[in-house]
């Protein structure tokens, strides 16, 4: 059938509002690249990419939770109090192989006591999430008293040199995007975010995909707190605080909706590339970092309210 | 009559009155030259400003919505109006841009909840964020403390031995009791927090209320960190930091429900004397304050889990019921 000339506008008219926050983000980018002299030079990029592996981790996980209609605000407090039970670990004398293991496991069972509170009992995950936000970084001062660990031995900073960042973040990309397009779970994770009691009594097992979600956030914030510790070479336990917030605006940029049922991993990589760059042309223009929150939390009020509006105007179906 | 005294509301206020005699006694136990009149005046300065921050967010709460924002946009009163003081303008002037700054954070909150029918959690959560960010923005991350001495001392003046902002709080208090209880504004926000749609098809202007719901807690804010600049003056940028943490407890504890509908503004007010009792209890045992953030977490986090899990059971048990007696 021959497409008549309005339908072919109108189809560009959707992809244009499909994607505005990118379009912007583009013009964004180009405004950088004209502005800053070194944006493209090699040190740039390699500081880009180093950088993007926290906020990498972080909105993957985040990502499968806002899919399957969740939250997960505890990232950040996640990272910190793992990685301060492995700085305990590490100035009692112990070994990467008992340290690293430790801190996975801790975190996995922050996950565990997110997942119980949300799938079992069936609290809201923004509350829940928000209270072991504070429960989990209030842990972190008491068991360090505010101090720093800071002699980490050399073994430990291996991860953080060179391409292990990156290529870890790009490993796990590469899994969670196979995860969400071909298997089983990251399918009826749609299902879940879509409608849950329609998706429980269509056989998803609901309360044990839940439980998954933030067990895998728990542990891909770990790993992320592991290569920041190899990163940074320093362990504090008000590491993270606003983490979170990044990584949510990571994942709304890319065009998840932030009321579950659609989006992907693969389109959080893309939001991830951008929220990274745009951090790095800020502090490279020299804007005072105080305002590099207010542009992020613009930045996801923005993509939401785009995505709202463009819900609002394709069903117009009232949603008081 | 009789039967209705011993509803979920008055049970609520009842265990929170015996815990609130039992920290006290405990308190009592601990350190018993604490017991003079300074630690209580103390104590009521410190409530005060936490009871107009209850208030609102129990408003909230009752009508369906959440706010998170409020712990940013009580740093945000304190600091703009020292700043624009400092600059030469009068300082009521200067006090009443600050409250309006506040009002009108609210008013974004509830245009981006009405108009864009965003869900109120990531909204305001965006929003504190923003906020805070202006604060430490505007203030270059200093502590603000040009306020002019006549209003430092409010929180000196007492009325037969009550500190002001102590009556200030009560006072907001009981007029928001009053507004809910018998005003049909009030009603209405209830009606609209247990059912939505129903409260819209049975015509009531549920946009309007909302709005008016969000600018009413951005101006409580404002002036619960008016009442904190008083305090303490001086207003850190990191002020409230954890303050969301703190009211939503005390709220939640107070009986109000985060999905709407039930709560009482009398709960929220009980609610916050236990939380402040509670880290009055801490603080004397010499426990690293971080203790507060673990505890008022736990607790929050066991209440809200406790109502949502009673809701899904009570619900699941009625169906059981109601099908047994079918057959």
């Amino acid at each position: 059938m021959l497409k008549t000339k309005s339908e072919i506008s109108e189809k560009f008219l959707n992809l244009f509002r499909n994607n505005l926050v990118f379009l912007l983000l583009i013009l964004i980018f180009i405004i950088f690249s004209l502005k800053i002299p070194g944006f493209f030079a090699k040190q740039n990029f390699d500081n880009i990419s180093r950088q993007m592996t926290t906020l990498g981790l972080l909105s993957t996980g985040m990502t499968l939770a806002i899919i399957a209609g969740g939250i997960d605000l505890s990232v950040g407090a996640i990272l910190a109090l793992s990685i301060t039970i492995g700085g305990l670990a590490i100035k009692n004398g112990y070994s990467l192989e008992i340290v690293y293991p430790l801190v996975i496991i801790s975190s996995l069972f922050m996950g565990f006591i997110n997942g119980f509170f949300i799938s079992k009992l069936k609290a809201p995950p923004i509350i829940v999430t928000l209270g072991t936000m504070n429960v989990f970084r209030g842990i972190a001062m008491v068991i360090t008293n505010g101090k720093w660990v800071s002699p980490i031995p050399p073994e430990f900073l291996i991860v953080g040199k060179s391409y292990i960042p990156f290529l870890t973040l790009a490993v796990v990309f590469i899994i969670f995007i196979i995860i969400n397009t071909f298997w089983k779970f990251g399918r009826n994770l749609y299902a879940i975010g879509g409608n849950e009691i329609a998706a429980s009594f269509s056989g998803v097992p609901v309360v044990k995909y839940k439980f998954f979600i933030y067990l895998i956030s728990a542990f891909l914030s770990a790993i992320a707190g592991i290569i920041f510790v190899g990163r940074s070479g320093f362990i504090q336990p008000q590491v993270g605080i606003g983490y979170e917030m990044d990584a949510i605006a990571a994942v709304v940029v890319g065009g998840t909706s932030i009321w579950g049922g659609s989006g992907s991993i693969a389109r959080t990589v893309l939001g991830t590339f951008f929220i990274s760059i745009i951090l790095n042309g800020l502090t490279m223009l020299g804007v005072n970092p105080y305002w590099k929150d207010a542009f992020i939390g613009g930045l996801i009020l923005l993509a939401i309210s785009i995505d709202s509006i463009r819900f609002l105007s394709e069903k117009s179906n009232i949603r008081i | 009559m009789r039967k209705n005294f011993l509803n979920r509301q008055n049970k609520i206020s009842l265990i929170l009155i015996i815990i609130i005699i039992l920290l006290f006694l405990i308190l009592a136990i601990l350190s018993p030259k604490l017991m003079n009149y300074g630690f209580f005046l103390e104590l009521l300065k410190r409530s005060s400003e936490v009871i107009v921050l209850a208030v609102g967010t129990t408003i909230v709460f009752i009508s369906g919505g959440f706010d998170l924002s409020f712990g940013s946009i009580m740093a945000l009163s304190g600091a703009l109006t020292g700043i624009i003081y400092k600059i030469g303008i009068p300082f009521p002037l200067a006090f009443l841009i600050g409250i309006l700054a506040c009002i009108g954070i609210g008013l974004a909150n509830g245009f981006f909840v009405v108009r864009v029918k965003l869900d109120p959690f990531i909204v305001t959560l965006a929003m504190a964020q923003i906020v805070r960010s202006i604060v430490y923005g505007i203030t270059s991350g200093k502590t603000v403390t040009s306020f002019p001495d006549s209003f430092n001392n409010i929180s000196e003046i007492s009325i037969s031995k009550i500190p002001v902002i102590f009556i200030i709080a009560v006072f907001i208090s009981i007029v928001a009791n009053i507004f809910m209880r018998k005003t049909i504004v009030g009603r209405y926000l209830y009606a609209m927090g247990g059912n939505q749609l129903a409260a819209y098809c049975s015509g009531i202007y549920i946009n309007k209320l909302k709005i008016l719901v969000y600018s009413l807690s951005g101006f409580l804010a404002g002036i619960s960190g008016f009442l904190l600049a008083t305090r303490t003056n001086s207003v850190p940028p990191n002020t409230g930091l954890y303050t969301p943490l703190e009211v939503v407890t005390a709220v939640v504890v107070g009986g109000t429900l985060i999905s709407g509908g039930d709560g009482s503004i009398f709960g929220s007010f009980l609610g916050v004397f236990t939380m402040i009792l509670l880290v009055n209890v801490f603080n004397i045992l010499g426990i690293n304050p971080f203790w507060n953030l673990i505890v008022l977490g736990v607790i929050m986090i066991f209440v809200v889990s406790y109502e949502s899990f009673s809701r899904i059971f009570s619900f699941r048990f009625n169906r059981l019921k109601i099908e047994s007696n079918g057959k």
